[in-house]
């Protein structure tokens, strides 16, 4: 029935699919990956995947371990790892993300913030004050 | 003690052999016990209550899906485990927990006794369903898992929860240990055909479907019951005997 296969690095808990023929309202939190090719409302969570198809229209804030969007979402978008948006994609809202990936013809309307963590060495240790201009002296 | 349930049309010649065999083997495993052979006259209900009361704990069903399926709420009601010889045809239950066709080797699999709990699914909080339960319902919103509501664009929707796997591509993915249901809603097409590409598969723990107007939702294909309707899953409350080559 579903041909489309799961998500890369799916786990074994089930997929949730909502149909280009359905409307969802509310909060819908998924325990696996997360497939939308419908209407959404409201707000969209799992810790696993989502992957939002070219027809969808979602009006929701999003939180995923990795996305895929094609679709349009007015929402923000909060990935821990991955996103990839598409040439189809239509983003209103803000986005943060680790690592993201951008095709050409996406449109994104919105701050993008990369939560990507730094190497240590370019880390500043915390009692450590940031370095500051040397004063140049009066003549 | 075992009880083991005869369905009626065991009683046929073409059976004869087969049940020695599968009587002598049970009687070589050690797992023999009092045999009660459902007539016109005497019905599931009346059986089963004899068994329970002589102090069966393992009740096991000589028949298809439908002898299952009938004897299924008495089953969880008293408590007890749940053992299949499957005969006849329609056997997608015992196909799905992994219990052999041939009657001899499904013996052995009773002797194993490899024990699993399964979910159920309780519909109104008195009717049981072990496998599924299907409706062709218009348009109405489902109240899914008491946090959302889902709604069909379409006119009509063929709804369907399932809980145990059938043999269909619809139900490959239900698994009757893990704790949800798995809802489809599928469309009509022009044709009258079910819209594939459109089909909706949420997994749920509670499906309210408040249509005021009565229509009937089918349960394991011979139980009805009206709209509007709160279906939940009941978590671990059969537990039955399995064969090594089960589908979850």
């Amino acid at each position: 029935m579903f041909k489309t296969p799961p998500l890369e690095g799916s786990s074994k808990d089930a997929v949730t699919i909502i149909g280009a023929a359905v409307k969802v309202d509310g909060d819908f939190t998924g325990q696996g990956d997360i497939i939308v090719e419908g209407i959404v409302h409201g707000k969209l969570k799992t810790d696993h995947d989502v992957r939002i198809g070219g027809q969808a229209k979602v009006q929701a804030h999003i939180q995923a371990a990795n996305a895929s969007i094609a679709g349009e979402v007015r929402g923000n978008i909060k990935v821990k790892e991955r996103l990839d948006l598409t040439e189809t994609a239509k983003i209103f809202g803000d986005i943060e993300t680790k690592v993201v990936s951008i095709a050409p013809g996406a449109v994104i309307n919105g701050k993008l913030t990369m939560t990507k963590d730094l190497p240590p060495d370019l880390l500043l240790p915390q009692s450590e004050e940031p370095p500051r201009a040397k004063k140049q002296a009066k003549i | 003690m075992y009880y083991y349930l005869y369905d009626t049309f065991l009683a046929q010649r073409k059976y004869r052999d087969t049940l020695a065999r599968f009587e002598t083997r049970v009687t070589d495993l050690g797992i023999q016990g009092k045999i009660g052979r459902l007539t016109m006259l005497k019905n599931v209900r009346e059986l089963m209550e004899q068994g329970i009361r002589k102090g069966a704990k393992t009740i096991v069903i000589c028949g298809n899906d439908d002898t299952i399926f009938r004897a299924l709420a008495m089953i969880v009601d008293a408590r007890v485990t749940l053992g299949i010889v499957p005969f006849g045809g329609a056997n997608t239950v015992a196909a799905a927990l992994g219990i052999p066709d041939d009657a001899e080797k499904a013996a052995e699999a009773l002797s194993e006794r490899r024990l699993v709990r399964l979910d159920l699914g309780l519909v109104n909080e008195t009717t049981y369903f072990l496998r599924d339960c299907i409706a062709s319902l218009p348009a109405v919103s489902l109240e899914c898992n008491q946090q959302y509501q889902v709604t069909p664009l379409g006119r009509t929707i063929e709804l369907q929860v399932a809980n145990l796997p059938s043999g269909t591509v619809e139900t490959a993915h239900a698994n009757p240990t893990d704790g949800h249901l798995d809802t489809t809603i599928a469309h009509r097409n022009f044709f009258s055909r079910l819209s594939r590409a459109q089909m909706s598969y949420i997994p749920t723990t509670h499906l309210t479907v408040p249509l005021a107007q009565p229509k009937p939702l089918i349960l394991d294909g011979w139980n009805t019951v009206m709209t509007p309707v709160t279906i939940e899953v009941f978590p671990e409350a059969l537990r039955v005997i399995v064969g090594k080559q089960r589908t979850f």
